[in-house]
């Protein structure tokens, strides 16, 4: 196996930003036929964005998450629907890194190789001789049609009759598609449902998940590799947080884009970037994304420093890691909420991009693991001295 | 001239972490007798406090941004009124550090020295051949009781005919007290106002404010020091953050101190700990905290970093300057609010700090600085490509 030279950050986000017009050329049609232009699959594995959290020694580049941050939000400049995609496949090709060795061998094998992935467990897995079978759905299956293999959540009966979740790493082959992605945002994920009925999985691609979050991996040759140090959902979620970044500064250039020559209908001003108004609405909307930065990269700072000193992480720490992204969200959200309405009627259309984006920041809101309240909730719950009501942080 | 050691940054920090207790002891106190006490005042001497933007020359610090910053923290969680009064005292010291040397020898002759002032021109100065003579009044001088001298602003006719605001230097001896300082917040800080009647200044001790807009300084000894490079909006915005920040993680403390024991009446919460409000709340004004936090590190990385490279600032950096501090202010407020409505009616007893700091951060919010509508209107203007509204950017 080749080692590839990672290509230096700064040209890993050149490359992002030369990426952007592309995917607004061809954000609309992603919207209209809900899912990813192959143009745009291409360009993502062309500048070797789908190789960024593949192990260095299958010639992936390893990159840290201020990387990862700084490129998933560079491409949620460009479109949504790309950017949060890209965040699936970055997460679950770092996930399969947590897989034994072997298994490692076979899925990256393929060069760019496509990973899906899913965190609530949709499904049950039975043993059976050298393995498993199992059965269930998944819905929300991001990009499911344009990748080779998914991870995927499920659980297994234990002796007590009670059930333990585990993470599962199927090829989509094995998989049946329902396409069911009729939704109001991030329509170009193309977050389709996936069933299983009596799929043979070998026991090496069954993941116990109690470890996988405590951050305990099966992987050998990946446990000196910085980025597979971090544990899991603060890798997830800080990966996610980039989308919301993307989004709102997409929101900005949205906004400015349209300003010059734009009036304010049925009021004295000539010009809308004039107006005291469009002034408190485009600094609050600014120094909000500002805001959302802070929070991507506060999290991102901390997988990244962990890592270099190894210290352990406490479950205050990995609790705020999920403030951070359910602030990056609320920020992000506000933030579009107010240049959208800032807009004007003609805005509505569904060419005029401001309109998809607020639909894909809401609908990013709107997800169990990103959802502001419910992140809120859980690191209020920390610091005023409970456990936490949830296993996924 | 004594020769001084200056304390590292985290020295002056501890130090100042120290004195918190002072402060909050007398925190009752200044707010009953509308002015410091005695005792505040000799403890931010003796930690250092006062020095901080005093010449080096003299035995000040001349303290980079952040050390600022921090400082500024320690001083709002300890009481907001000398925290308030440090940031006049500090903004003083900055300005006279910009007079001729023969004038700093004579105010710095000790680098205790407290100087009030404020910036709004007020009355007027007839120029005489040898200086000006000045009449007028000027509210909000904070720290004046304690103070020995006045900077003062007023409007003179200038050599090209012009009225022109000047800026003075003039001992606190020349001028009358009126004890108006009866306010709802921010009432320790002693803000009276101060009356001149022809009082006579000499030449030296005053500046046209078009050379300080040209950021013509008539000093020579500190022409290269980094600590006092324009423009006066970067330090005078910085200097007014951290008390803020500081005050809302006073109130943080107030707040959790209460929570194991509280009870939420009328509810069947036994404590406010386990009551699932409380952590919406907690983490709600918890991420405000840390977003207004970012804002003022971001905002004295700029200056510290202009200050030092000797790069001028764009436009743009200006109107940020401005934004940084009334975000903060608008955070910090937020933040407090939220702490204060969940601190129920137990919390409005003189005896409560929460009361207080609800006080104080809301008259912080209202100064013209800080004031959080304003400066959002101003960096929203120049985003949008006007020309700023204001002579202060």
């Amino acid at each position: 196996m080749s080692v590839t030279q990672a290509p230096p950050k700064g040209e890993l986000v050149r490359r992002a930003s030369h990426l952007i017009p592309l995917l607004r050329e061809k954000a609309l049609w992603m919207d209209e036929n809900r899912c990813m232009h192959e143009d745009a699959v291409d360009a993502l594995a062309e500048a070797g964005f789908l190789k960024m959290r593949v192990p260095v020694r299958y010639g992936g580049f390893g990159s840290d998450m201020r990387t990862i941050i700084d490129v998933i939000s560079e491409i949620g400049r460009g479109d949504g629907s790309t950017s949060w995609t890209l965040a699936m496949w970055a997460t679950s090709a770092w996930t399969v890194g947590l897989f034994p060795d072997a298994v490692q061998d076979e899925v990256f094998s393929t060069p760019d190789v496509r990973i899906c992935g899913i965190l609530s467990p949709g499904a049950i897995v039975v043993p059976t001789n050298g393995g498993y079978i199992v059965n269930g759905k998944w819905s929300f299956n991001t990009g499911a049609r344009q990748s080779m293999w998914n991870t995927n959540a499920a659980v297994v009966p234990t002796a007590d009759g009670g059930h333990e979740p585990v993470m599962i790493l199927t090829p989509i082959s094995d998989l049946e598609i329902i396409d069911d992605w009729y939704t109001s945002g991030l329509r170009g994920s193309g977050s389709v449902t996936t069933i299983a009925k009596d799929v043979f999985i070998p026991a090496e691609r069954v993941l116990p998940m109690g470890p996988v979050l405590a951050g305990q991996h099966l992987s050998k040759l990946n446990a000196d590799t910085a980025i597979f140090k971090a544990p899991f959902m603060p890798t997830a979620c800080t990966t996610v947080s980039a989308v919301a970044l993307g989004l709102a500064k997409a929101a900005k250039d949205a906004f400015f884009e349209r300003l010059p020559g734009r009036r304010i209908t049925y009021t004295s001003y000539d010009s809308q970037s004039e107006a005291p108004v469009t002034h408190l609405e485009v600094a609050e909307a600014t120094t909000k994304i500002d805001e959302t930065g802070f929070h991507a990269y506060r999290a991102a700072d901390m997988i990244d420093n962990k890592a270099e000193s190894d210290e352990p992480w406490t479950l205050e720490e990995r609790a705020r890691v999920r403030l951070d992204l359910g602030a990056a969200c609320q920020r992000a959200k506000e933030a579009v909420e107010i240049l959208d309405s800032a807009s004007g009627g003609s805005s509505i259309y569904r060419d005029v991009p401001i309109q998809r984006i607020e639909r894909d920041i809401k609908t990013l809101n709107l997800h169990a693991i990103l959802h502001p309240a419910t992140n809120l909730e859980l690191y209020g719950r920390i610091i005023c001295g409970l456990e936490p009501n949830t296993p996924y942080l | 001239m004594e020769a001084v050691k200056i304390p590292s940054r985290a020295e002056l920090v501890q130090r100042v972490a120290d004195i918190v207790p002072v402060l909050r002891a007398n925190a009752q106190w200044g707010d009953q007798h509308r002015r410091l006490a005695d005792e505040v005042v000799e403890a931010m001497i003796d930690a250092g406090v006062l020095r901080m933007l005093v010449p080096a020359h003299y035995g000040g610090y001349e303290s980079d941004m952040q050390t600022i910053v921090d400082v500024g923290i320690q001083l709002g969680r300890g009481d907001g009124s000398p925290a308030f009064c440090a940031t006049a005292w500090w903004a003083q010291c900055w300005a006279v550090a910009h007079f001729p040397d023969s004038v700093q020898d004579e105010v710095f002759a000790s680098p205790d020295v407290r100087i009030c002032g404020t910036l709004v021109p007020n009355g007027k100065g007839e120029i005489t051949k040898d200086g000006v003579v000045v009449s007028g009044e000027w509210g909000f001088n904070s720290g004046a009781w304690h103070s020995q001298w006045k900077v003062l602003s007023t409007l003179a006719i200038n050599p090209a005919g012009e009225i022109e605001p000047i800026a003075a230097v003039v001992p606190m001896s020349d001028l009358e007290i009126v004890d108006d300082w009866d306010v709802a917040g921010l009432r320790g800080t002693g803000s009276i106002t101060l009356v001149a009647r022809d009082v006579f200044i000499p030449r030296e001790r005053f500046q046209w404010l078009s050379e300080v807009a040209r950021q013509e300084y008539g000093s020579e000894r500190n022409a290269d020091s980094p600590c006092y490079r324009g423009p006066i909006v970067g330090v005078l915005s910085n200097i007014n953050t951290g008390k803020q920040v500081g005050l809302a993680q006073a109130a943080r403390e107030a707040f959790f101190e209460r929570i194991h024991h509280r009870p939420i009446h009328h509810t069947n919460y036994a404590t406010q700990a386990e009551w699932p409000i409380t952590h919406l709340q907690v983490a709600e004004a918890d991420l405000k905290i840390n977003e207004a936090e970012y804002h003022a590190r971001t905002l004295a990385a700029l200056v510290d970093h202009k200050n030092y490279s000797n790069e001028p600032y764009t436009t743009r950096e200006r109107a940020y300057c401005r934004v940084a501090v009334g975000r903060v202010s608008q955070l910090c407020h937020e933040a407090v609010n939220i702490y204060n409505m969940a601190s129920g009616a137990g919390g409005i007893y003189s005896s409560m700090p929460i009361q207080r700091i609800q006080r104080d951060i809301q008259a912080i919010s209202l100064h013209a600085l800080n004031m959080p509508i304003k400066n959002l209107e101003l960096y929203g203007r120049v985003l949008c490509g006007l020309e700023p509204n204001t002579f202060f950017i």
